[in-house]
């Protein structure tokens, strides 16, 4: 039994376990995901998924098949009604269903993953997904990217040089321009990025991931993950994105690192980079400027304070009001439109 | 209308005592209802003289809509209506619910009515469905039904504490009515009933022996009352049927301590 009294906040991160594991799932190309519970479960997520997508302007709404659990399967176990789901979703002809278990599912013990592990001709994976168990939102991720995992066939005679990119925020706004910026800095070390695991992935890639002879984690949070594959395959892990200058400049070490690239030419190259943006932004220095930290996630802060410095910027209060974002900026690219942002906050002050 | 409930470990003789007392008060002329909450589903079976009705989650889960009284209740020795709410199959589904929705659609249907209506409820679980008797609107007289065991007592002592709990509610008027001892034929086991309804803040409002005369009744598919009305068995049921319609003394218990309870039935066996 999982005894966790304590109040949540309401931020994502501590949210609906489900809605995380079908950030994931609902990414993955060719992939049907049956959501094992109430037809409300369903419509609230996909509703939630659509504004989200609808934002980063993707109006493609993700195949989502409900088992419609109600009082008659609360009553005499919702089992049925999942294989019923199950069906359906094979009529769409995916190359994978993946089933993610509600808190009622978990309530009344329906045992989801014996139905999932029946022989079928299409791979259904089960995801656990009931918040009530202690999860939230990052553990729906966690569970979603460990159970695809599952999939990798064990063979790694072909190993992929590429760098493999794991648990990619698929909610957020900047998440193309995250990874074009991963991209980017790979590209300095001639790296080539390889699967995104799993953003807009093929299903069937699932079984290549144990051939990824590196991969970079979106962020640390995700370290349980990056030790799986490390163990299970041995995948060489970098353990987040780069966040702010200083951040891309490690990170190009560390990739150097887990590579075995020189990575002294990149870095030499990004460090100039990095001058050139702090010089085209030099119209910014000695302006007062006033953050506010109350809410700020600390890696935001950092990144934020280190480039201000760098401008010569001043914080003092009373200050111009600038923003920050609420995922720590990804890269020198990250800053920049971070800089961007605030210029035009600025010149409308 | 008055609506009681009778509660007790599985296999302790609920069934059994609230068929005989249906049956003893359907002799004084009374409009009986009995209502089965144990997925066992076999409480009203002496009363429709072996037969096994349909349970009303059958039926829902069978027909869906259009249910209708006909469907579920059952009339059975002297016009006693019976019915029986049933369960899932085991090991899948929440009977719990199930009984909620027993309770929903009979409600639904104005069949929760009478001169009194017995549930007959198993005491083993103690999730908030088989609770669903107590709640308001429904029984607000409860008797625990237990023997001398140690097991029996404890599920007793959990119901006294699931009454306690709803008490509380200041909307809630569920009481308990007494103790029903049911003999299995234990030393002592009249006084150690008793003294249990004691500590608990009641009494014990009556104690009925062990007889052959009941597995008698069974087997020939009748209540002790219809099968052999002359038996001092028979008697016993009449008489307790009889306090139970003139109890006018309702407490809210006092649950035991585990430990307390355990010295309680300790002493009994020891002396």
């Amino acid at each position: 039994m999982i005894l966790n009294h304590s109040h949540t906040d309401i931020s994502r991160n501590e949210g609906c376990t489900l809605t995380g594991a079908l950030s994931v799932t609902c990414f993955l190309q060719d992939a049907v995901t049956v959501i094992h519970g109430p037809a409300g479960c369903t419509h609230h997520n996909a509703s939630l998924l659509h504004a989200s997508l609808a934002e980063n302007d993707c109006s493609d709404i993700p195949l989502l098949v409900s088992s419609n659990v109600s009082e008659e399967e609360v009553i005499f176990g919702g089992e049925g009604a999942l294989m019923q789901a199950i069906r359906s979703a094979e009529s769409y002809n995916p190359s994978l269903i993946c089933v993610i278990s509600t808190c009622i599912a978990d309530t009344i013990g329906d045992d989801t993953a014996a139905v999932c592990r029946e022989r079928r001709g299409i791979p259904v994976v089960h995801i656990p997904g009931s918040g009530f168990l202690g999860g939230g939102f990052s553990d729906g991720i966690h569970n979603a990217l460990m159970r695809l995992m599952d999939l990798s066939s064990p063979d790694i005679s072909s190993p992929d040089d590429s760098m493999m990119i794991v648990g990619e925020k698929n909610l957020e706004y900047e998440a193309e321009e995250n990874y074009a910026e991963v991209s980017r800095l790979l590209s300095l070390l001639e790296i080539d990025s390889g699967l995104r695991f799993v953003r807009r992935m093929p299903a069937n890639d699932c079984s290549r991931i144990s051939s990824a002879r590196y991969a970079i984690l979106r962020d640390p949070s995700l370290y349980p993950i990056g030790s799986a594959l490390s163990s299970r395959f041995g995948t060489g892990i970098i353990s987040g994105f780069p966040i702010g200058l200083e951040g891309s400049l490690r990170f190009l070490r560390q990739a150097g690192e887990v590579t075995g690239i020189d990575s002294y030419a990149a870095i030499r190259d990004e460090e100039g980079m990095q001058e050139d943006l702090v010089a085209s932004f030099s119209d910014l220095r000695g302006i007062p400027v006033s953050i506010n930290t109350s809410l700020a996630d600390p890696g935001v802060l950092g990144a934020a304070r280190t480039v201000m410095n760098s401008i010569g910027m001043v914080e003092e209060e009373p200050g111009i009001p600038i923003p920050l974002p609420f995922d720590p900026p990804v890269g020198t690219t990250g800053i920049r439109r971070m800089l961007q942002s605030w210029r035009r906050c600025i010149s409308r002050a | 209308m008055r609506q009681i409930a009778l509660y007790g470990k599985g296999g302790i003789g609920k069934s059994t005592t609230s068929a005989n007392l249906s049956a003893a008060w359907a002799d004084k002329g009374l409009d009986l209802l009995q209502i089965g909450c144990d997925p066992k589903h076999d409480s009203t079976r002496m009363l429709m003289n072996g037969r096994v009705i349909p349970t009303v989650l059958d039926v829902i889960r069978e027909k869906q809509k259009d249910i209708s009284v006909s469907d579920i209740v059952f009339t059975g020795y002297r016009g006693v209506r019976c019915v029986e709410a049933g369960g899932p199959e085991p090991g899948i589904g929440c009977a719990g619910r199930g009984i909620i929705a027993t309770f929903q659609l009979l409600e639904k249907l104005g069949a929760l009515k009478g001169d009194l209506i017995v549930y007959d409820v198993l005491g083993d679980v103690v999730c908030g469905g088989f609770a669903m008797p107590m709640r308001e609107g429904y029984a607000e007289e409860i008797y625990l039904v237990t023997s001398g065991e140690l097991m029996s007592l404890y599920a007793a002592n959990n119901i006294a504490k699931a009454i306690a709990r709803l008490s509380a509610n200041k909307r809630s008027s569920v009481r308990l009515g007494g103790v029903i001892g049911n003999g299995k034929n234990i030393p002592d086991e009249e006084d150690l009933v008793s003294e249990f309804a004691q500590r608990i803040g009641s009494r014990m409002i009556t104690f009925i022996p062990r007889s052959p005369t009941v597995q008698q009744a069974e087997l020939n598919k009748k209540t002790v009352v219809e099968y052999a009305p002359e038996s001092s068995q028979a008697e016993v049921y009449r008489r307790s049927a009889d306090i139970i319609l003139q109890n006018t003394t309702f407490t809210i218990p006092t649950p035991l301590s585990m430990d307390d309870l355990e010295s309680l039935a300790y002493r009994y066996l020891k002396e």
